[in-house]
């Protein structure tokens, strides 16, 4: 037995799996199985599994094969089922759609979906006359075996597919063909979906032979990785890819990309208050793009490091900056840049007293987003329009723009951009005496930006602080008592203030 | 013909299905241990008290096949004192998993029970506290149809109290009603036993077989609970319900049988359980090879093709698979029933031939291979490279990486037949699952493992 064993080892190695071997497997599983039995299908891509079950069908015409494709996130697979299947009972079902329910991978073996699974593994069997084939990315396959042990231990079969080349290349067109403004653009759903669909589609480019890599197309997914973790503000995994597309922009000699990657990089770090790092950053992307002639590039470079320069306070040197970069957009029709470096000349105006020249500038660069239907531009600039009629004293209309940029943060998903209408809500209320209902808008914003590691976390902290001396000591540290938050609290005593 | 053959091998092999008394097979040689209904009867015979008992073993083991047969055995019994009325209760039809409390489990033993009692005996509970309560909320848990249909009964009210597993909003306020009362509620359970005794030592079906002595209540599935109330999802919430609970869960009067999840039992609280309950059952994997040599167990590997056998029914293993190709599948499942049961049927969907060739299985395992590759934690590599090089396979006591990997199936548990030195013997011992050792990773990982210093032992003097 034991040489018998070492002789068969050789079968095991994991290869990819033929596609004709295992496609009429699965079809002799449904045409064997008499009753209920569980099947899985392991297939990354949609379009793939789209193909593979009409060529099932078209091999078992005399079956009744029912699809039910769930896009919108379902909680019960069962009930969803019970809800769509036809009379009379098909006879198996395929089930597409689960990864729509479980977006964030790491995040699925815990998800409820998966626990509701397990908990209805024998409801299954009893409700269900016919094979169920549930077809799932590999992630979700192995969601269900961590957090569905016993719904996975009744399956008859797994069977793999393994992404065509020519299908990736056709997904990755689709989903990289459009820009930045498109991926800033999407709901928070939409950006969870879409970030579920780019880590398949890598996953699929990565497990090739090595010999048909296609490591451009592995450098451009990286970058839109890390844009949408960027906008979600996760800044490590953002980090983690925008680095890894920066060394494959290296590796390839693709210049214009690597001070592009470069500026991304510069504007993480930036995010979180590293401003010599990003400065760096900046200069040398600027240092490429001045080499390569990409007046774009030199354009965004520069409004870049304008931005640092006035968060540093150094205003006259960020207006020069943001001129420029203002000249070259006009001059490229580039209406994106051209609104950006609007918006920040405004921000310049405004902090040096001049209103209505700011307003203007905002009010220009608002145009131009909504022409764009640049709705996380436009939220920005409603907020510094608000911010305006703050510091006029036209409070209800100061509260209507930061609503509305409220609700424009919320659906992009955008957490700093919600913070920040919080918080800017909270001063509103904190200066018109409204103080109960300020508190807990100054709390959320802290704790969002604590979380976020934002520099603006220290503003917040002193709102909470001017808010406590208007308030009243008593009143502020009984709401504060009643949402005790450890890590808020911490920050707070770190320079004397609240007691607890 | 061959078509024919095939589709009775794949449909007989669910993995799904417990073994009816047709499929069962007694393998307690194999395992180490002997059946459960042995030494459960002889317990039962000498206590002059009522006895809780626990089984745990690996999920697909065989414990809800060898509770099925243990309901048999009782109810089958020669000697009237030796027979009992057992009531198996499959918690999963009636508990949420992940959201469960003590009064719902006393409501599905409550409902089970008068159910049992309807059908097999014809015998009506009279109205008690349950009856009243399940009334009170009626409404919750009827359909219109019902509703007209008036009051509610004991005896019938088993699928109107499933239906609190799907609608949790119903569950609350069920809970809210029961739960005050607990004490009162424990205590009204024991008045519902102390009825159904009576009932059932009465009860002669024509005078043919004997009436039963006791109620044996046995708890199938209830290992499977995740959240008990408030309690951290998993082992907590396990532990609250079979250790913090133990009074309730022991404190009623009837015989009472509890499957209890084995990453419990072999934690640093398994002693406890021992303590609390008395007898913990483990049933392990039927040996497929010995300890620490590997080398193929040729009694276990009998009986998990005797296990085949009876699944296949008029078609012979002989038909169905050739020799090679059988051991090579039997040394592949570890001992674990029901994964290899999962294996035949894929085997039978890569080929059309019979009987079925070596390729074909290969295919399948494969596929199982495959699945396990991306489910193993990163950190768990090192320690099932330790634990396949170790020379006596245990596992470090209260290790819980280990626990998890008992209760994914990538280690399994085994105990050696009693034979030899019986105290040796008895105590359970480890390997790495047969399909994750031909991981690639764990092949790389074992090749650059370097075990911990083993403490000198003083060699033995050879036994006489």
């Amino acid at each position: 037995m034991n040489a018998n064993e070492t002789a068969l080892l050789d079968p095991f190695e994991i290869s990819t799996p033929d596609e004709a071997t295992e496609l009429s497997a699965l079809t002799r599983a449904l045409e064997l199985a008499e009753s209920f039995r569980l099947l899985f299908v392991s297939c990354n891509q949609i379009p793939q599994r789209e193909r593979l079950m009409a060529e099932v069908r078209t091999r078992l015409p005399h079956l009744t094969l029912q699809t039910i494709f769930f896009r919108e996130p379902i909680q019960h697979l069962l009930d969803a089922i019970q809800e769509q299947l036809t009379t009379p009972l098909p006879d198996a079902v395929f089930i597409s759609g689960l990864e729509f329910s479980l977006p964030i991978a790491a995040d699925a073996p815990a998800a409820p979906l998966i626990a509701n699974l397990n908990a209805s593994r024998n409801s299954f069997a009893q409700t269900l006359p016919c094979p169920v084939v549930l077809w799932v990315p590999e992630y979700v396959l192995t969601a269900i075996m961590q957090g569905a042990p016993d719904f996975f231990s009744i399956r008859s079969g797994v069977y793999f597919f393994a992404a065509k080349p020519s299908e990736m290349t056709e997904l990755a067109r689709s989903l990289l063909g459009r820009g930045y403004s498109e991926v800033a653009n999407l709901s928070l759903a939409e950006k969870h979906n879409r970030i579920a669909a780019l880590e398949l589609l890598l996953s699929d480019y990565k497990s090739l032979p090595e010999n048909q890599r296609d490591y451009k197309t592995e450098m451009r997914l990286n970058f839109q990785l890390g844009d949408l973790f960027s906008l979600l503000r996760a800044y490590d995994k953002a980090m983690t890819h925008y680095q890894r597309s920066l060394q494959l922009s290296q590796r390839l000699g693709y210049r214009a990309e690597m001070a592009n990657l470069l500026v991304r990089i510069g504007i993480t770090h930036q995010d979180r208050g590293e401003y010599e790092v990003a400065l760096e950053q900046y200069k040398q992307a600027l240092a490429t793009f001045e080499e390569l002639g990409n007046r774009t590039g030199i354009s965004n470079s520069l409004h870049n490091i304008g931005i640092i320069h006035q968060d540093r306070g150094d205003f006259d040197a960020a207006m020069k900056n943001y001129q420029r970069a203002l000249a070259i957009a006009e001059e490229l029709s580039d209406h994106a840049g051209v609104a950006s470096s609007l918006y920040q000349i405004g921000r310049i105006y405004q902090g040096r007293g001049e209103y209505e020249a700011a307003l203007e500038y905002f009010q220009r660069s608002l145009a131009i987003e909504k022409k764009l239907d640049d709705r996380a531009g436009v939220a920005s600039s409603l907020h510094q329009i608000g911010t305006i009629y703050q510091l006029c004293g036209e409070y209800e209309q100061a509260w209507q723009q930061y609503q509305h940029s409220l609700e424009i943060a919320k659906t992009l998903g955008d957490r700093l951009g919600v913070a920040s209408s919080l918080h800017q809500i909270g001063i509103l209320f904190t200066e018109t005496g409204r103080y109960s209902e300020a508190f807990p808008l100054l709390l959320n914003a802290l704790r969002t930006l604590l979380e976020l590691q934002s520099p603006s976390a220290s503003n917040a902290g002193n709102m909470l602080k001017e808010l406590r001396a208007k308030w009243g000591k008593k009143d502020f540290d009984n709401a504060w008592r009643a949402s005790t938050n450890e890590e808020v609290a911490r920050w707070l005593l770190r320079d004397e203030g609240v007691e607890i | 013909m061959t078509e024919d053959i095939l589709k009775k091998i794949y449909n007989a092999c669910d993995p799904y299905v417990p073994a009816s008394a047709e499929y069962y097979y007694d393998c307690s040689e194999a395992r180490g241990e002997t059946a459960l209904g042995q030494p459960i009867q002889r317990h039962l015979a000498m206590a002059d008290d009522y006895t809780c008992f626990l089984l745990s073993g690996h999920i697909g083991c065989g414990k809800s096949s060898e509770l099925a047969k243990l309901s048999r055995i009782l109810t089958a019994a020669r000697q009237p004192h030796d027979c009992y009325f057992p009531v198996l209760i499959d918690v999963s039809e009636y508990l949420d998993d992940y959201d469960v409390s003590l009064a719902d489990i006393l409501l599905a033993i409550v409902t089970e029970l008068a159910d049992a009692l309807r059908t097999r005996l014809g015998v009506e509970l009279r109205d008690n506290y349950f009856t009243k309560r399940l009334n009170e909320i009626k409404g919750l848990i009827s359909s219109d149809v019902e509703m007209e249909q008036g009051e509610i009964s004991l005896g019938f009210a088993k699928a109107k109290v499933q239906r609190l597993k799907k609608d949790p909003t119903a569950r609350q306020k069920v809970r809210a009603l029961l739960e005050p009362k607990m004490s009162t509620m424990l205590e009204e359970i024991n008045l519902v036993f102390d009825e159904a005794r009576l009932a059932i030592r009465k009860h002669r079906l024509g005078g043919a077989p004997p009436p039963c002595s006791d109620l044996v209540i046995i708890l199938d599935n209830l290992e499977k609970i995740r959240k008990l109330g408030t309690e951290e999802e998993g082992l907590k919430s396990q532990r609250e319900l079979f250790l913090e609970r133990y009074t309730q869960l022991t404190g009623m009067r009837a015989h009472f049988i509890y499957t209890v999840p084995l990453r419990l039992v072999r934690s640093a609280d398994g002693p406890q359980l021992q303590q609390r309950y008395g007898e913990v059952f483990v049933l392990p994997m039927i040996k497929v090879i010995e300890r620490a040599t590997r080398h193929p167990y040729q009694s276990g590997i009998e009986s998990m093709r005797a296990i085949l056998q009876k699944r296949l029914g008029e078609v012979k293993l002989e038909e169905a698979f050739a020799p090679e190709v059988l051991n090579f599948l039997l040394t592949y499942s570890g001992g674990h029933v029901r994964n290899l049961m999962i294996f035949v049927q894929n085997a039978c969907t890569y080929t059309d031939t019979i009987p079925i060739p070596l390729s074909a299985v290969q295919e399948a395992i494969k596929r199982s291979i495959r699945s396990y590759s991306t489910a193993i934690p990163e950190s768990h590599w090192a320690k099932l490279a330790q634990l396949d090089l170790s020379s006596d396979q245990h596992i470090p006591n209260g290790d819980d990486d280990y626990l998890k990997m008992l209760e994914n199936l990538s280690i399994m548990e085994y105990v050696n037949g009693s034979d030899e030195d019986q105290l040796a013997d008895a105590e359970p011992w480890y390997a790495v699952n047969p399909i994750v050792r031909e991981l690639k990773k764990f092949k790389e990982t074992v090749g650059t493992t370097r075990l911990p210093v083993e403490a000198i032992r003083l060699p033995q003097n050879e036994r006489e």
